[in-house]
This record gives C-alpha cells, sequence and structure tokens, in this order.
C-alpha cells in the first residue's frame, strides 16, 4: 500500500482536499478497478459506492499518512467521512494536522 | 443433570421459563403490530444456503456442522448446518419469488455459534434470537426498519433494561474482511441496542444489507428490482438474564 500513500504531508488544508481528490480518482481507483469518474469535495463517497469494503482501508491509511494520526473507530462516521470537504474539516483543523 | 457437566444453553423451568417466554411474547406482539407473518423454521439449515449467503466465507469460526459422529475422524461431509442466524431460512423460503408487497416476517428460532468462551446469558453457543425479517423497497425497508427500532427501545425501557443505540460490526473472520467491518460502520447498517454496561453486550440488533440477499436470492419486487432487507434480532437470553437480575443489581452493573 506505501506506493499509494502520500509522498509527503500536505501544507494546508486545501492541498490535502487536493491530494485527496487526486488518490481517490487516481490511485484508489485503479487498484480497485473502479470506472473512471470526476469527484469534488462534496461528492458523496459511500452511498453511490463511489468507495467500496476494500477502498476504505485504502482511504484510512492515506489520511492517517497524511495528518499523522491514527483514526479512532469512533470517527469512523459519516459526519468525518461522507466527503472529502468532511475529512478535511474533520482531520486537518488549524492548518495543522488534527 | 450431572452436576458441573457443561450444558450450551441454560436449562430452565417454572419461573424462569415464564420469564424467557413472557419477553419473547412481547418481542412478538410488536413484530405482528409491524405486519409480520409468523413462521417456524428448523434448527438446521442446509450447507448449500448459507453457502449462497456467503455466511461460511465471512464466519468460519462460528459456524458449526450436524454431521454424523461416524464421520467426524473422516472429516465432516454433512450438507447440515446449525443455524447461525433465523433470518437465513426466511431468504431461502422465498428465494426466486416476486413480491408484490413488503414482506415482513417473524421466527423465534435457536441458533448456534462456535463462541471461543461461554457465559450463560452473555455469550452462548446456543441461544434463542426473535427475528424480525423485512423484505421490499429500499425505502419502505428502512423505515420498517425505525419502527421496529423504536418499538425494541420502548419494550427495554418498560422492562427496565434501557440501553443505547451504537453503531457496530460483524466479527468478521478474515483480516481482508476489516473493509467490510469499517463499512458497517460508517454507513450503520449494523446497530445494536448494547446494555451500559462493561464491555457493551448487545440486546438486539437492527442490521440493515442493501439488496445483498435480495440479488443473492433472486427475491425481486414486482418492477424486477432485487428486495432491500434488513433484519431485526433481539437476543431472548440475555434479555431473560438482565430482566432477572434484582432492580438494584441491573443499576449497578449498568453504572460499572
Amino acid at each position: 500500500m506505501s506506493e499509494l500513500l502520500v509522498a509527503q504531508r500536505p501544507e494546508s488544508r486545501e492541498a490535502f482536499a487536493r491530494a485527496l481528490i487526486e488518490f481517490i480518482k487516481g490511485p484508489l481507483f485503479a487498484r480497485h478497478g473502479a470506472r473512471p469518474m470526476d469527484i469534488d469535495a462534496f461528492t458523496p463517497l459511500f452511498e453511490s459506492g463511489i468507495i467500496d469494503s476494500l477502498g476504505i482501508i485504502d482511504l484510512l491509511a492515506f489520511v492517517e499518512t497524511a495528518t499523522g494520526t491514527s483514526i479512532p473507530m469512533r470517527k469512523v462516521d459519516m459526519r468525518f467521512f461522507g466527503t472529502v470537504d468532511r475529512i478535511c474539516r474533520a482531520f486537518w483543523t488549524m492548518g495543522e494536522p488534527s | 443433570m450431572i452436576a458441573g457437566y457443561p450444558q450450551s444453553a441454560p436449562t430452565r423451568s417454572d419461573a424462569e421459563l415464564l420469564t424467557l417466554n413472557g419477553i419473547d411474547a412481547r418481542v412478538r406482539r410488536a413484530a405482528l403490530s409491524l405486519g409480520a407473518r409468523e413462521v417456524q423454521y428448523p434448527a438446521l439449515i442446509a450447507r448449500g444456503v448459507l453457502e449462497h449467503a456467503e455466511y461460511p466465507k465471512a464466519f468460519p469460526h462460528l459456524l458449526m456442522s450436524a454431521c454424523r459422529f461416524a464421520f467426524l475422524e473422516n472429516g465432516d461431509t454433512s450438507q447440515w448446518c446449525l443455524s447461525p442466524a433465523v433470518c437465513y431460512h426466511a431468504y431461502a423460503q422465498l428465494a426466486g419469488r416476486v413480491l408484490d408487497a413488503p414482506a415482513v416476517i417473524t421466527s423465534r428460532g435457536r441458533c448456534f455459534r462456535a463462541e471461543s468462551a461461554s457465559e450463560p446469558g452473555v455469550r452462548q453457543i446456543e441461544f434463542e434470537m426473535r427475528e424480525v425479517v423485512l423484505l421490499g423497497p429500499a425505502a419502505w425497508v428502512d423505515a420498517a426498519a425505525e419502527s421496529a427500532r423504536l418499538a425494541i427501545e420502548t419494550l427495554a425501557e418498560e422492562m427496565s433494561l434501557s440501553g443505547q443505540w451504537q453503531a457496530a460490526e460483524d466479527p468478521f473472520f478474515l483480516p481482508a474482511a476489516a473493509g467490510k467491518a469499517l463499512m458497517q460502520r460508517l454507513l450503520k447498517t449494523k446497530v445494536e441496542y448494547q446494555w451500559p454496561g462493561p464491555g457493551g453486550l448487545a440486546l438486539a440488533s437492527v442490521n440493515r444489507h442493501g439488496p445483498f440477499f435480495g440479488r443473492r436470492f433472486e427475491i425481486v419486487t414486482s418492477d424486477g428490482q432485487p428486495v432491500h432487507t434488513a433484519c431485526i434480532a433481539v437476543g431472548l437470553d440475555r434479555w431473560a438474564h438482565h430482566a432477572q437480575r434484582p432492580a438494584a443489581d441491573r443499576r449497578e452493573k449498568a453504572t460499572r
């Protein structure tokens, strides 16, 4: 999986959002054979099946690497993971990794 | 009974049996008020049904086989398993059907799971569940599951068994299934009504399966779409175990 992770920590929340979108559209889709499609920060990631049970593990690994923190189970919740925007708000605060 | 002889489930009589049956009667009544039809299913289930539902793949560590004793040493070739849950019977019963209207089935059944440790009333190899199975269009299943969830909560409160609903996941065997567990938690497809004491023991659960079983068992709505399903499971042994404890004891355990 390491080849799919971020090379370095993004410098801002906006950069984190961009990196996350590129990760989902690129390596994550390719790894799980997903149909290519465009997404933005507000695209629902799970209800429509964009990310499935295989992809979520890679997504969590990406977020943990990018923010330098491990995600507690209580935060595995749609309030924090429903969209790229929610992920960024939940795990990247005050301009610093949470 | 021989003293100290292991048992897979509690032996009950008199007041204990009345308590268990009384709890089931109340859950059954709630199920019937949701429009359920009562069905009795056998304790054994064809291995093929469970394979169709991908149960052995997900939970090989829990599934128990019913085989001839003479075959034990030569490997199990039995086509029968002990039912790990009631709802699989319902999907098999309705396999290949077109449902003109949503269906609600309720059934009380003995279930078996090869738990590594057992404690009467808490975690048993053999236990009784009252299930309500919902089959129909997605929106209808969601609404009916919510009604059932509220009915369970009301029932538990009436019996001084107040707990809390928590997102949960099934105990998948393979590490590769970790993603499935995360998705269950994320999408809240499994929520448990947990006793507030240590360990978060589940008294009941609401499990939404989306169109998975509709597809697997080719059960469709009148417009040809696979039905969505959900099942609501109430662990009767656990309810009886907690209901029989004195109220003060229950309060103390819950706050510990």
